[in-house]
């Protein structure tokens, strides 16, 4: 796999700090926003909810009332209350998984990027990690998550796990590609020069200037890891009853869309509302930290 | 798109109420005759009339095609990649393309089919069978006692555990005649004969050469079929039964599962589904289409291993699950029939008339006390138990077991896993237990139903007691027994037992439904899904 | 040696090792880490149903009382002969149950992978004549969103709309998995359609970005001053360039596309191979899944080697001999 090593910006001290263009944004701000309101559900649905999640409360499909908002699901359990726990699972294992994936990957990319330029053993290295995220990337996420599952079991702390390991080999890449373009900065030749040593370039030199790059990467990474989650459980290897899950949500309200749509709808936007939150968020950081499209893509 | 309808769905589906069972029960009465058994020398109806029957007062036409949707696919019963083979059939619903000697009718009273009589001798161990003649299969051969001999033979082998466990010897006495020698009296042998399995085959030299082409004598014809998916067959034109049908120019049964079954039925690719998904018969009517439901369907029955260290290996912990499910709220919430009768924890059905009612029908109260009485005062967590979606409600009706079973304190996580390969998965381990899980009872007469909880590897898990050896001598006994009120009694008295020691949890059953499009005529549901006839089917133009 | 030949050969070289380390992650995720493959079938809370004589047993009969880099030897010649040995409950051939399957999915990804960079590139031409313009914006924003919709919510929305609205396509594939390559063909339209949207965002993202960068470039902008109008050098000029990310993010976009393969066919019930991975993986089949999985890997490979031998054709830097690593 060929890395394209030209074209990358200027690493950035810039006079506004980066948070700050990001709120000029208005998309940006949307998509925070948004991200913010799915966090609070996440961790406050239990506290919040009017009812549990799994108590039978009436005889089946009932449309909203007083007692229940957004009345009960087939089973007579409240809706809204479910609606508002369903995207927890997926939200924190992504943000856990995830972050874990990237404190690793970022290690690892920056290690391999910056001692791939360094003689023969760093090379030897380099290689090595290259080929083996070559070699997970190849089989495609969905796969490896499930397959891992049967490996791990789908418990909350298993499943992050799987998000971790599933996702370090893409953190590595980037990572590694941003490594090198700044490691032929000339302030780093002259860190070089002054004899500092390999562990302060790493971390006070290259570190700091991947900051932007990594909040993208944190963010899209989320996305894609709520979006194979949910997937997941939409295919029934993933979260299972009676824990609610918007993709499971979904896959069995499909059954009454034609006289009740709206039991398809609401977790459908809650999930969809999410990740275009993420996504709009990764905009905004972006083009704040200068990150190029084809760069996070990769 | 139609907005909600805010009351709870009305149809006018006919169910069996609790109180009708109970009514019966009481009154000692069996309502849904098993008369013709009471003196098994009486020749039995005939199906042709039963087909004649249906087409009563109608003017059937001919032509057209049947595609039809099937929501539950044969895959419980082994895997899905076996072909033509009857055993293995897709759907189940093997009248299509075979027949048996027998047919159970829709009110599970025993009927005759390939069969013209059948009788058995005093002590009920020896019964004559004669034959229709000039029955043809699909390849223009005729049909004769040596056909019927070899497939009751390949039965016997075990594909059809009740002909195995029943029949001792089957015996050719003439061109169209057939003695079968019993391993022991069986007053209900014509319902092993009726078995959605129990097909006949064109005799082979090697039996377990047979019924691998998909020949039959059956009202249709198989022309191709991928065991996994679905199936074509076109109208058999030398259909031996007189009476009317097949009206079909083409037959075609697809396994549709998920949305696959309201999606083709709304896009008019399916004019009929079998075994719709009770919470969808808005959404069908709501696509022009009318639903037929009969009475009853399959049972859910709770299989529990008892061969290792587990909290229910204590009757008393048995006695708190069942008291603790809600068996009404499944029957309301899922079946819209809040009345209906409940499992009483045996594969008893509540169409059968020697059924008992649950003396108790929930008491979360005593459930808690048994708990306690057990050492489980704070409550117990049991091993998972598995069941697969055979039917498209199973989804939503485990919820409602766990949860009722948690509101006394009982713990129990039900997971689902897929049909196809269900029971070999299953039983692949603790042999000859397996799981723990959930068993599909199809609904028969009373000597199976309540044999089977007792053969504990198809359910009821290792019920060894002094209960269980009573229970098993009271049902053989009254297999046996010539005189209906007796046997009944016997039958009766057996469940009282199983209720007791309660060796595995019935749920109830479900209420079997086909929903076609208006111009489909004859299309039923059946409280035994596979007994479903195609004869009497057309479709007005 | 020609020196194109001899860097197809690295590339080729290269892509062997990485399939032989894909199928050491297969075999560490499916094996290694929970033990083996009895262990990996056999979750935690279910080793009360079997006794140390079964686990002794059922090793001995699946072969995995071996050391393990024979084990791991034995399913890596398997797996590159095609020979994926037999299912652990039924023992039947693994390539029997997932022959027909495999070859129908193979249909259904291979249009949705040769299309989706086809309307992508549609889509990059029509975003970058102008950028920033309300067409750039239209197309950004719709793909966009297409990227935030999971893949199951877009083909449950396209059944609805094409197949029981429009009545256009059939609501249900009625077609045995032996199906000829003709029919299965006929019924794929939706769901590749629903693989395109999911797919296309992803290649788009990659086009656009070479594509601005591309056309403020030196040479582009001294053609643009020599007069040349701007659709011109949006596709003779700035294309072949942009295609080349695009090109390198092949892996990625195959996996993705098999990834969304597994899904749309569980929402059409297509009888393809993620329907058998999905039973195979709830039924812990390991064989099979290590043969579904390392068949994807495979792709992906040679989805991959294919392109940078394109971008080889494509990219005169890359050629150069120094360029190598």
């Amino acid at each position: 796999m060929v890395t394209d090593v030209q074209n990358l910006s200027q690493p950035r001290e810039g006079s506004f700090s980066p948070l700050a263009r990001v709120v000029r944004s208005p998309l940006s701000v949307i998509g925070l926003l948004l991200v913010g309101l799915h966090l609070f559900f996440a961790l406050f649905a239990p506290l919040m909810a009017p009812y549990s999640i799994s108590a039978i409360l009436t005889d089946g499909l009932t449309p909203p009332s007083d007692l229940h908002w957004l009345g009960t699901d087939q089973i007579g359990r409240d809706y809204m209350s479910r609606l508002m726990a369903g995207g927890r699972v997926a939200l924190l294992v992504s943000l856990t998984g995830v972050s874990v994936a990237l404190v690793v990957g970022t290690t690892l990319g920056i290690v391999a990027g910056y001692l791939g330029g360094l003689g023969h053993l760093g090379r030897m290295v380099d290689d090595l990690i290259m080929r083996l995220t070559d070699a997970m990337m190849a089989v495609p996420e969905l796969l490896l998550i499930a397959i891992l599952v049967l490996t791990f079991g789908k418990e909350i702390w298993s499943l992050s796990l799987i998000v971790a390991i599933v996702y370090t080999p893409g953190a590595v890449r980037v990572i590694r590609s941003r490594t090198i373009s700044i490691a032929a900065f000339d302030f780093i030749r002259a860190a070089e020069l002054r004899g500092e040593k390999t562990g302060f370039i790493l971390m006070r030199e290259i570190t700091p200037n991947l900051r932007g790059l990594m909040a993208v990467e944190f963010a899209m990474r989320c996305s894609s890891a709520v979006l194979k989650i949910s997937a997941l459980s939409f295919l029934g290897l993933g979260i299972s009853q009676p824990t609610p899950d918007w993709g499971l949500m979904v896959q069995e309200a499909m059954t009454v869309v034609f006289t009740d749509p709206w039991f398809v709808i609401l977790p459908a936007i809650a999930l969809s509302s999410l990740i275009i939150g993420i996504n709009f968020a990764v905009d905004g950081l972006a083009r704040a930290y200068g990150v190029v499209g084809a760069e996070t893509a990769a | 798109m139609k907005s909600k309808e805010p009351e709870f769905r009305k149809t006018n589906l006919a169910w069996l109420t609790r109180r009708q069972v109970m009514n019966h029960a009481a009154a000692g009465a069996a309502v849904f005759g098993l008369s013709h058994l009471l003196d098994p020398t009486k020749a039995l109806a005939s199906t042709a009339d039963a087909v004649s029957a249906m087409l009563d007062g109608q003017t059937p036409k001919m032509g057209g095609k049947l595609v039809y949707g099937q929501t539950y696919p044969n895959w419980a019963l082994g895997e899905s990649n076996r072909g033509e083979h009857s055993y293995y059939y897709l759907d189940l619903l093997t009248r299509a393309i075979w027949n048996m000697l027998t047919w159970v009718d829709e009110d599970l009273n025993v009927q005759l089919e390939l069969a013209r009589t059948l009788t058995s001798n005093d002590s009920l161990d020896v019964w004559e069978l004669e034959l229709h003649e000039g029955v043809m299969f699909h390849d223009g051969s005729e049909m004769t006692a040596d056909d019927v001999v070899a497939s009751l033979s390949l039965h016997m082998l075990g594909g059809v555990g009740l002909i195995k466990n029943t029949i001792a010897q089957p015996e050719k006495t003439g061109k169209y005649s057939v003695r079968l020698h019993l391993e022991r009296p069986n007053a209900e042998l014509p319902y092993a004969l009726a078995e959605y399995r129990a097909t006949i085959f064109k005799a082979k030299d090697d039996l377990q050469e047979m019924g691998y082409d998909g020949i039959g004598t059956g009202p249709f014809q198989l022309i191709e079929i991928d065991n996994a998916r679905q199936f074509r067959a076109r109208r058999n034109e030398n259909y031996w039964m007189e009476g009317g049908g097949p009206y079909l120019d083409e037959l075609v049964g697809v396994i549709t599962l998920g949305n696959a079954a309201i999606n083709g039925f709304r896009a008019g690719q399916l004019n009929a589904v079998w075994n719709i998904d009770p919470g969808q018969i808005g959404q069908f009517e709501d696509a022009g289409g009318m639903v037929h439901a009969s009475r009853s369907g399959d049972g859910f029955y709770m299989v529990m291993p008892k061969n290792l260290d587990f909290p229910w290996n204590d009757q008393r912990i048995r006695q708190a699950m069942s008291l603790a499910i809600d068996r009404v709220k499944i029957n309301t919430i899922i079946y819209n029939d809040p009345d209906g009768w409940t499992g009483n924890d045996t594969h008893m059905n509540g169409l059968n008339a020697d059924f008992v009612s649950r003396p108790v029908e929930r008491d979360v109260a005593q459930a808690k006390a048994l708990l306690a009485e057990a050492g489980y005062g704070d409550g117990v967590k049991l091993p998972t138990m598995l069941f697969c979606p055979s039917f498209p409600e199973e989804p939503r009706l485990w919820p409602i077991v766990s949860e009722s079973l948690a509101e006394a304190g009982i713990e129990l996580k039900i997971e689902e896993r897929p049909c196809d390969g269900y029971i070999p998965y299953a039983l692949a381990v603790n042999q000859p237990w397996g799981r723990p899980r959930r068993h599909l009872v199809g609904p028969r007469n009373p000597y199976i139903n309540l044999l089977r909880p007792w053969t504990a590897i198809n359910s009821g898990g290792k019920w060894e007691t002094e209960g269980s050896e009573r229970y098993h001598d009271l049902v053989q006994t009254a297999v046996g027994t010539k005189d209906p009120v007796e046997r009944s009694n016997m039958y009766k008295e057996a469940q009282r037992i199983a209720q007791e020691e309660v060796p595995g949890i019935s749920i109830g059953a479900r209420r079997n439904m086909v929903a076609h499009a208006a111009n489909v005529k004859n299309a039923r549901s059946h409280t035994q899904n596979w007994s479903s006839r195609f004869e009497s089917i057309w479709i007005d133009a | 040696m020609h020196p194109i030949l001899a860097l197809i050969l690295r590339r080729l070289a290269l892509s062997g090792l990485i399939l032989l380390l894909a199928a050491v992650v297969v075999f560490v995720g499916t094996e290694v880490l929970p033990g083996d493959a009895l262990d990996a079938a056999i979750p935690a809370d279910e080793r009360i149903y079997y006794t140390e004589e079964d686990f002794t047993r059922m090793r001995a009969e699946l072969g995995l009382d071996r050391p393990m880099l024979v084990r791991f030897g034995e399913m890596l010649i398997g797996l590159i002969t095609f020979d994926f040995g037999k299912t652990l409950v039924t023992r039947d051939a693994v390539i029997d149950n997932i022959w027909h399957p495999m070859i129908n999915s193979m249909l259904m990804a291979s249009i949705a992978i040769v299309v989706t960079p086809l309307v992508a590139i549609a889509l990059g031409i029509a975003a970058a004549i102008k950028p920033g313009g309300r067409l750039d914006g239209i197309v950004s924003g719709a793909t966009l969103f297409s990227y935030s919709m999971p893949d199951f919510v877009v083909a449950n929305i396209f059944v609805m709309v094409f197949a029981l609205q429009l009545g256009l396509v059939p609501a249900v594939l009625l077609i045995p998995e032996y199906a000829s390559a003709g029919e299965v063909l006929k019924l794929s339209v939706l769901p590749v359609m629903a693989l395109i949207v999911s797919g296309v965002a992803y290649q788009f993202r990659l086009l656009r970005a070479g594509m601005l960068e591309a056309l403020a470039s030196e040479f582009v902008e001294r053609a643009r001053l020599s007069g040349v109008p701007e659709w011109r050098l949006v596709i003779v000029h700035a294309l072949p360039v942009a295609v080349i990310p695009m090109l390198n993010g092949t892996a990625q976009f195959v996996a993705g596309i098999i990834s969304g393969v597994v899904v749309i066919e569980a929402v059409f019930r297509f009888p393809g191979i993620g329907l058998e991975l999905i039973r195979a993986i709830i039924q812990r089949e390991i064989p099979t899944v290590q043969a579904i999985t390392f068949l994807a890997a495979f792709a992906v490979i040679l989805g991959n080697l294919l392109a940078d031998i394109a971008v080889l054709a494509l990219d005169p830097r890359v050629r150069r001999p120094s360029n190598g690593h």
